[in-house]
C-alpha cells in the first residue's frame, strides 16, 4: 500500500465541539447517523422543554437497566433544578446506577459517535458543552460450550465464544495472577473491533513481546472479522504453507501457551484466540497431552507422528515402489497389487490423483452441507463411488486402500491447519514420485525440511527445540515426559523465570522416604 | 533480493519442465512381466537357453479361477545370459522384469560345462538381487522342472525356494555362499540339487548337494545325507537325525541331534604333511527306540551314546575320504590351515587340492544323549522282552 | 549466520560418514584384505590428526575464516596466492560429489533417467538451502538428517548381525602386513580430507572454544562407524568379494531379511545417501562462494551462486562413466595432490608460520 493513501471510514469525523444548544447538537448527531436504525435518541421533555438526550443503540446497551437505573430516577427527580448539570447525572450514576460500569466526560462529538457505536450511552444535556459518556454495554451472546474443533475426552470442556469480555473471564479465572496483563487496543478502521494481547510478565521475552506490538498496530484495514485475517498481517513467512500463527478455542491452552513464554492474541468477534510464537511441534500436540498419563501420551505422540508421515508420504511411496521399484515390494504383496491392477485402464499417478481428488471432493462437501445431506454424500462416496469403481476396474482396490489410509491419517492431526498443509503438499509430492520414483519423494522431502527449518514464527524457529536442538528441551516432543520431570519453561521461548517445577518431586523417591 | 527471487522463480520453472517431461523410468505394474524364477540350460549347439517363469496377475487376483494354471514359462537362446534374456524378450508381451527372481535354476549339463560365464550377471545388475537361491538340476534340464506345475504354492517358483528352505538351510545365502568361495583361494564352492520325480503330486524332490571344483564345474553330487554331514563339518547345520544300530538288538534307535558344533585343529610339519582333526560335537535327544533296551538305565544310554558316536565318525570319515579324492575342498580344511598357520599357507595354498587329497584327517564324534523321550522301555515291547 | 557446538558436530559426521563407508572399504580390502578394518582405524587416526592441525589453526584466529587468516598470516597478496589450490580443490570436489551422488541414485534406482536430471534437482536442492539459509540453513538441515543417517546406519547394522562370521576377519595381520594396510588406509584417509573444507566454518562457530571437542567427536563416530561398517563388511562377505564390489556396505544392507517381510532396506540407505550428498554439496557450494567472494572481495556472496552452480553442474557432466569419479578422481587427484598439499602442507605452513609471527609479536610486546 502506498504511503498517504486512506481508507475511507464513515467515523472518521472532523473534530467539532459540542454547541451549548442541545437541539443543535441532536441535529448534528442525528445527521450523522441518519439511516442507522438502530440507533435510538431518547430526548427527555420537562415542561415542553428538552433538557437531556440520551442517545444509544439498541441492543449493544443493557436497556433493562438503563430504564431502571437512569431513567426512572431522572423522571422522579424531575423537578430538581440542577437537572441540567452533567455532575448532578455523575453522582447519580455513582449512587445508584451501578449496572453503569465507567463513565467519562467528552466535548468531542467524534468521541461522542465512537462511543455510541461501541455500546455506551452518550447523555448529553442543555447548555453544556460537555457529554457523559457511560459504558452499559451489554448484548446477546452465545453460551460458553464446547469447542468445536478441540474436543477431548478428559480435560476442560469450556470453549471461548465471540465476545472477548467472556473470554477474557475465561483465561483470567484459570490465571489468578497480576502478572497476567491483557493489552487492549482496536484494530480495523471501520469495524474498531477490540483487540486484546494477552501475556505474563516476567516471563514473556520484551523483545517478542515488543514485536507483537509492532506488527498488530501497523495492521491498516477496514474491518477484522475473524482473527484469521489478524493471522495473515502478522506471519512471518506469508507464503508458506505451514501456519505460523496457531489458533485455539480452548482457554487451557492459551493459559498453557502463556506459561511457555508465549503471547496470546485475542480478537472480539472470533471465539479463536491467535497464539505466538508457534513450533510445528504445537500443532501435533493436543490438549489433551497434557491431562492423561504420560506413557498413555507418549504412545499416541508417536503414533501421531507415524501417521503423519502417512499421510504426507503414503500415496508417494505407493506410486513410486509400484511404478518406479516394484522390488522394494515383498513378492507376495506385490502378487496381490498386480493382480488388481490388471484391468485399470490409468497409470498409477493418475489413478492416485483422481482418487485423492475425490477423497478431498468429499470431504469438502461434508464439511460444507448440511448435517443430514453430509451422509448422504459419505453414502455415495464410500458406497457407491469406491466400491463400484473397483468393481468396474477403473480404480484398483489397493489405491482406495491407500487413499482411505491417508485420509484417516491426516484427521488424526490435532491442529486442523497443519493438516490442511500436509494435505495440500501430498499432491505436488504425488507429482514428483509420479515421474522420479523414490528419488522424487527425496527430492520432495528434502525441499520440505529446508523449508520448515528456515521458517520461523516471530523470530522462534519453527522446528525448535528439534533445529536448533535444545536437548534439554526435548521432554515434550516426540514423547511426553512426566510433569515432575518437566521442571522448566522451554528454552527456545524464556530467558527468565525459567523453573516451572522444582526438582525432586518423584513421586517414587516420596515413596522411599516414608518407608 | 530481486535476483534471488527470479532464480527461484526460474527453480521452480526447471521443477515443474522436469515433472512434466519426466517419467523415464516409470513403468506401470501392468505392463510388466515379472519374473520369480529363472532357469538356464545348455543347448546342443553351445548355446544358453534361458527360460523364465512369469505370475499371470489374472490368474491369482480371481479366486474362482484358482484352479487354473498361474504361471507360464517362455524360454530364450543366446551366447550370453543377457541376449538370451534379450531373446526371450521377444516372445513376451511385456517388459519383463527381474526384480523379484528368487530363484535360478541351472541344468546338468551347463553346471559340467561350468558356471563362470553365466555367474556374473547374477551380481552386476543392481536390480537383481544378489540374495537368491541357486539350484542344480540333477538329470535334467531347468526349462523341464520350470515348467512343472505345483497346486500348494501360487506361483510354482516358490516352491523350490520353499523346499529348500524348509530342509533347514537359509536358502538366500545360496548364490552368495558359491560367490564367496568361489573367490576364495582355499574352498569350492556347493549348491544344491534338486530333481524331478514322477511318483507323487510333489514333482520335486531336494536331492543332495553338488559340488564344483575352481573352475565353477560340476565334479559329482553328494547325496543330502552326505551334504548333511559337510555342512556338520562347516558349520553350518543346525540339526538332523541319526539312526544308530545296536548290534546286540534287533532294531535301532533314532536320535535327534542339535546345538551341533565343529572344531577342526589343523597342523603341518615342514615338509606340508598336514593333519587335520575334526571334532563334531552336538546334543541329542531319543526319538524313537524300536529295541528291547530299557533306557532308564544310565548303562544303556551310555551304550547307545557310544554306538552312536562310533557309527557317526565312521560315517563321517567315509565322506571325508570321497570328498578328499576328487581333491575338492568343500569342507573348510583349507580355511582352517589358513587361520591357524597364515604363515605356511602362503606356501601351501599354491598347491592345495593336492594337500588336501593327502592331508590325514581324524574325526572325533561327541554327542551327548541328553533326553531319551518321556519313556524308558519301549511302550510297544512286552515286559519280558524288555532288558535292562 | 552462526552455529552451535552440536550442528558442527552433525555436520562432520553426516558429510564423512557415509561416502566413506560405501567406497573406502572397498579400495582398502584390495590392499590389505581381511584387515582393512585396521586400514579403517589407522585412517581414523590420521584423520585425528588432520582435525588436530586444521582446528588448532583455525582456533588461532577464531573469528576468521581460512581465506582470512591465510592473508593474516601470510600477508595480502601471500595468502590470496596460497587459497589458489584450495579454489581448484573446491570446484573440483563440488563437481566430484554431485557426480557420485548422482552416480548413486542413477545406479541404484534408474535405468533410464538421464543423469543430469538429478544433478538439476540436487543442485536446486542446494541453491535453495543457500540462498534461504545459508550456513545456518545448512546446519539445521543437518542436525535434523544427521540422527536420521545414525539411526539407519546403526538399524542396518544391527539387523546384518546375523549374517555374520567373525572367522573371516581371521587370520589378522599375517596376510597383509605393515605395508599394505598403510596402503589400505590412504584410501580412508583420503575421504577423511573432506574435512579440510572445515577451515572455513570454524569462524562461524558460536562458542568457538567447542570447535577441538566437538568436530574431534564427529570424527571418532565417523571412525568408529566406518571400522564397525568395515568388519561387518568382511563378516558377511569374506575378504575377497568386498574388492570386486562397488559398493559393499550397500550390498550388505540389501541382504537384511527379517521376518521374510523386512526386506530390501536399502532404499532407506539410497535416503540417508541423499541426505548424506545433500548436506555435503550444499556446505561445500557454500564454502566455495563465500570463500570466493572473501577472496575476491565481492560483498553480496549470494550472487557468485550463479556462477559456480553452472560451473559445478557442467564439470560433474564432463567424466565420461561412473568410475573416473570415485576411483581415478581419489588415485590421481587427491592422493597425489590434494592430501600432500591441501590437507596437510598448506594447513602446517601456515601453522609454524604463525606460531614463529605470534612468538616474535610477542617478544616485541615485552619489548614494548
Amino acid at each position: 500500500m502506498a504511503k498517504g493513501e486512506n481508507i475511507h471510514r464513515n467515523d472518521a469525523l472532523p473534530e467539532q465541539q459540542l454547541n451549548p444548544s442541545l437541539y443543535q447538537n441532536e441535529a448534528y448527531l442525528k445527521e450523522i447517523f441518519q439511516n442507522c436504525s438502530d440507533v435510538v435518541f431518547r430526548p427527555l421533555h420537562i415542561e415542553g422543554r428538552m433538557h437531556v438526550l440520551i442517545i444509544y443503540v439498541n441492543g449493544l446497551v443493557d436497556t433493562k437497566g438503563l430504564e431502571e437505573m437512569l431513567l426512572q430516577p431522572i423522571l422522579t427527580a424531575w423537578h430538581n433544578p440542577e437537572l441540567d448539570k452533567l455532575s448532578y447525572f455523575k453522582e447519580l450514576i455513582a449512587q445508584q446506577a451501578l449496572a453503569i460500569r465507567q463513565t467519562a466526560l467528552v466535548n468531542d462529538i467524534s468521541q461522542i459517535v465512537k462511543g455510541v457505536l461501541n455500546g455506551q450511552i452518550a447523555l448529553l444535556t442543555e447548555g453544556e458543552t460537555e457529554a457523559l459518556l457511560g459504558n452499559m454495554c451489554e448484548y446477546e451472546k452465545r453460551p460458553i460450550g464446547e469447542p468445536g474443533t478441540e474436543s477431548v475426552v478428559r480435560g476442560p470442556r469450556e470453549g471461548f465464544t465471540e465476545s472477548i469480555s467472556t473470554n477474557i473471564t475465561l483465561i483470567r479465572r484459570r490465571m489468578r495472577s497480576s502478572k497476567l496483563k491483557f493489552e487492549m487496543t482496536t484494530v480495523g478502521e471501520m469495524s474498531q473491533t477490540g483487540m486484546s494481547i494477552a501475556y505474563i510478565e516476567g516471563i514473556v521475552k520484551p523483545g517478542i513481546l515488543q514485536e507483537v506490538r509492532k506488527r498488530i498496530n501497523g495492521i491498516k484495514t477496514d474491518a477484522i472479522l475473524d482473527s484469521g485475517y489478524i493471522e495473515e498481517f502478522i506471519e512471518d513467512t506469508p507464503h508458506s504453507p505451514f501456519p505460523l500463527v496457531q489458533n485455539t478455542e480452548r482457554p487451557d491452552v492459551v493459559v498453557a501457551s502463556l506459561l511457555e513464554g508465549r503471547i496470546a492474541i485475542m480478537v472480539d468477534g472470533t471465539p479463536f484466540v491467535l497464539i505466538v510464537p508457534m513450533t510445528i511441534w504445537s500443532a501435533i500436540h493436543a490438549a489433551e497431552d497434557y491431562y492423561e498419563h504420560f506413557i498413555y501420551t507418549s504412545g499416541i505422540r508417536l503414533l501421531r507422528f507415524i501417521l503423519l508421515s502417512v499421510s504426507f508420504l503414503l500415496p508417494s511411496l505407493y506410486v513410486a515402489t509400484s511404478t518406479f521399484h516394484p522390488q522394494l515390494i515383498p513378492e507376495a504383496l506385490l502378487l496381490t497389487i498386480a493382480a488388481a491392477r490388471e484391468n485399470v485402464p490409468f497409470p498409477t499417478v493418475v489413478e492416485t490423483l483422481l482418487m485423492e481428488v475425490i477423497f478431498e471432493a468429499l470431504r469438502e462437501a461434508g464439511i460444507r452441507l448440511p448435517k443430514p445431506v453430509g451422509s448422504a454424500v459419505s453414502m455415495v462416496g464410500g458406497l457407491v463411488l469406491g466400491e463400484s469403481a473397483v468393481r468396474a476396474g477403473i480404480v484398483s482396490a489397493p489405491t482406495v486402500i491407500v487413499v482411505a489410509f491417508t485420509g484417516i491419517a491426516s484427521f488424526s492431526l490435532p491442529r486442523y491447519n497443519l493438516g490442511l498443509a500436509f494435505r495440500l503438499l501430498r499432491f505436488p509430492l504425488l507429482l514428483l514420485a509420479g515421474s522420479l520414483g523414490i528419488y522424487g519423494v527425496g527430492f520432495g522431502v528434502i525441499a520440505l525440511i529446508i523449508h520448515l527449518v528456515n521458517l520461523t514464527s516471530f523470530g522462534v524457529p519453527y522446528l525448535a527445540p528439534v533445529a536448533p536442538n535444545l536437548s534439554s528441551n526435548m521432554k515434550d516432543i516426540f514423547i511426553r515426559m512426566p510433569r515432575w520431570t518437566m521442571n522448566k519453561r522451554p528454552a527456545f521461548l524464556v530467558d527468565e523465570n525459567m523453573v516451572r517445577t522444582p526438582a525432586g518431586q518423584d513421586p517414587a523417591q516420596n515413596k522411599e522416604s516414608r518407608k | 533480493m530481486s535476483l534471488i527471487k527470479a532464480g527461484m522463480r526460474w527453480m521452480i520453472l526447471i521443477i515443474v519442465v522436469l515433472l512434466l517431461t519426466g517419467c523415464w523410468d516409470r513403468r506401470e505394474l501392468n505392463n510388466q512381466a515379472l519374473i520369480f524364477a529363472w532357469g538356464m540350460d545348455l543347448k546342443e549347439d553351445g548355446s544358453y537357453l534361458a527360460t523364465a517363469q512369469f505370475p499371470i496377475p489374472r490368474e491369482l487376483g480371481d479366486s474362482e479361477s484358482a484352479a487354473r494354471k498361474a504361471s507360464f514359462t517362455i524360454t530364450g537362446s543366446g551366447n550370453s545370459v543377457y541376449e538370451a534374456a534379450k531373446d526371450l524378450q521377444t516372445k513376451v508381451s511385456r517388459a519383463w522384469f527381474a526384480g523379484h527372481r528368487r530363484v535360478i535354476l541351472i541344468g546338468e549339463k551347463l553346471a559340467k560345462k561350468g558356471l563362470s560365464n553365466i555367474i556374473d550377471e547374477y551380481s552386476r545388475n543392481p536390480i537383481v538381487r544378489l540374495r537368491t537361491d541357486i539350484l542344480i538340476v540333477k538329470g535334467g534340464t531347468a526349462a523341464e522342472l520350470l515348467s512343472l506345475s505345483y497346486p500348494l504354492e501360487q506361483v510354482p517358483a516358490n516352491a523350490f525356494f520353499r523346499i529348500h528352505e524348509a530342509a533347514g538351510t537359509t536358502p538366500d545365502l545360496t548364490l552368495l555362499k558359491f560367490l564367496m568361495a568361489n573367490a576364495s583361494e582355499e574352498s569350492c564352492p556347493v549348491l544344491p540339487v534338486i530333481t524331478a520325480q514322477n511318483d507323487s503330486n510333489s514333482k520335486l524332490k531336494l536331492w543332495g548337494t553338488a559340488v564344483f571344483n575352481k573352475d565353477t564345474k560340476l565334479v559329482n553330487y553328494l547325496t543330502l545325507k552326505k551334504g548333511m554331514i559337510v555342512e556338520w563339518i562347516k558349520g553350518e547345520l543346525d540339526g538332523t537325525i541319526r539312526t544308530v544300530k545296536i548290534p546286540s538288538e534287533e532294531g535301532n534307535m533314532v536320535v535327534e541331534i542339535n546345538h551341533l558344533s565343529t572344531k577342526v585343529k589343523t597342523s603341518a610339519d615342514e615338509n606340508d604333511n598336514i593333519r587335520i582333526q575334526v571334532v563334531l560335537g552336538a546334543k541329542g535327544v531319543l526319538r524313537e527306540n524300536n529295541t528291547h533296551l530299557d533306557l532308564f538305565q544310565t548303562k544303556n544310554i551310555s551304550m547307545v551314546q557310544q554306538y552312536m558316536n562310533d557309527q557317526t565318525s565312521t560315517e563321517v570319515k567315509r565322506v571325508i575320504k570321497e570328498i578328499q579324492a576328487r581333491g575338492t575342498d568343500i569342507l573348510g580344511f583349507g580355511l582352517s590351515v589358513h587361520r591357524q598357520h597364515p604363515q605356511q599357507w602362503k606356501v601351501l595354498k599354491e598347491e592345495w587340492p593336492q594337500h588336501f587329497q593327502q592331508a590325514k584327517v581324524e574325526v572325533v564324534v561327541k554327542i551327548n544323549l541328553e533326553e531319551s523321550g518321556m519313556t524308558g522301555p519301549s511302550i510297544g515291547q512286552k515286559k519280558s522282552e524288555i532288558r535292562s | 549466520m552462526q552455529i552451535s557446538g552440536r550442528q558442527l558436530f552433525w555436520l562432520v559426521f553426516s558429510i564423512e560418514i557415509v561416502l566413506t563407508m560405501l567406497y573406502a572399504v572397498s579400495a582398502a580390502a584390495i590392499e590389505a584384505n581381511q584387515d582393512a578394518w585396521i586400514s579403517m582405524l589407522l585412517a581414523g587416526l590420521m584423520g585425528f590428526g588432520i582435525v588436530f592441525l586444521i582446528v588448532k589453526l583455525s582456533m588461532r584466529y577464531p573469528q576468521q575464516t581460512f581465506v582470512q587468516y591465510s592473508q593474516t598470516i601470510l600477508g595480502k597478496w601471500g595468502g590470496k596466492i596460497v587459497i589458489l589450490p584450495y579454489f581448484i580443490m573446491w570446484v573440483y570436489l563440488n563437481s566430484m560429489a554431485l557426480r557420485n551422488s548422482a552416480d548413486f541414485v542413477y545406479l541404484t534406482l534408474f535405468t533410464k533417467t538421464p543423469l543430469y536430471v538429478i544433478m538439476v534437482t540436487l543442485l536446486i536442492l542446494v541453491i535453495y538451502v543457500i540462498f534461504v539459509g545459508g550456513l545456518a540453513g545448512i546446519a539445521r538441515c543437518g542436525e535434523l538428517m544427521g540422527p536420521i543417517i545414525l539411526v539407519v546406519i546403526l538399524g542396518t547394522c544391527m539387523l546384518s548381525i546375523n549374517h555374520l562370521d567373525w572367522h573371516h576377519l581371521t587370520p589378522v595381520f599375517v596376510d597383509s602386513g605393515w605395508k599394505n594396510i598403510m596402503q589400505g588406509s590412504i584410501s580412508g584417509v583420503a575421504f577423511y580430507g573432506d574435512i579440510i573444507m572445515f577451515t572455513m566454518i570454524f569462524a562461524f562457530m558460536s562458542n568457538s572454544k567447542q570447535a577441538l571437542s566437538v568436530t574431534m567427536w564427529g570424527m571418532a563416530l565417523t571412525a568408529v562407524l566406518v571400522v564397525a561398517a568395515s568388519m561387518m563388511v568382511i563378516m558377511t562377505f569374506g575378504s575377497i568379494l568386498p574388492t570386486r564390489m562397488w559398493a559393499p556396505f550397500f550390498g550388505m544392507t540389501r541382504f537384511i531379511s527379517v521376518l521374510g517381510f523386512i526386506q530390501n532396506v536399502d532404499i532407506l540407505f539410497v535416503i540417508i545417501w541423499l541426505f548424506s550428498a545433500f548436506i555435503k554439496l550444499s556446505l561445500f557450494l557454500f564454502i566455495t562462494v563465500y570463500g570466493t567472494a572473501q577472496w575476491l572481495n565481492i560483498k553480496n556472496w549470494r550472487i557468485l551462486l550463479w556462477v559456480f552452480a553452472p560451473i559445478t553442474l557442467v564439470l560433474a557432466l564432463l567424466p565420461q562413466n561412473a568410475t573416473a569419479p570415485i576411483k581415478e578422481y581419489v588415485q590421481h587427484f587427491w592422493i597425489p595432490f590434494v592430501i600432500p598439499v591441501n590437507v596437510i602442507g598448506i594447513p602446517l605452513l601456515l601453522w609454524l608460520v604463525s606460531v614463529i609471527r605470534g612468538k616474535s609479536m610477542q617478544r616485541k610486546d615485552e619489548f614494548n
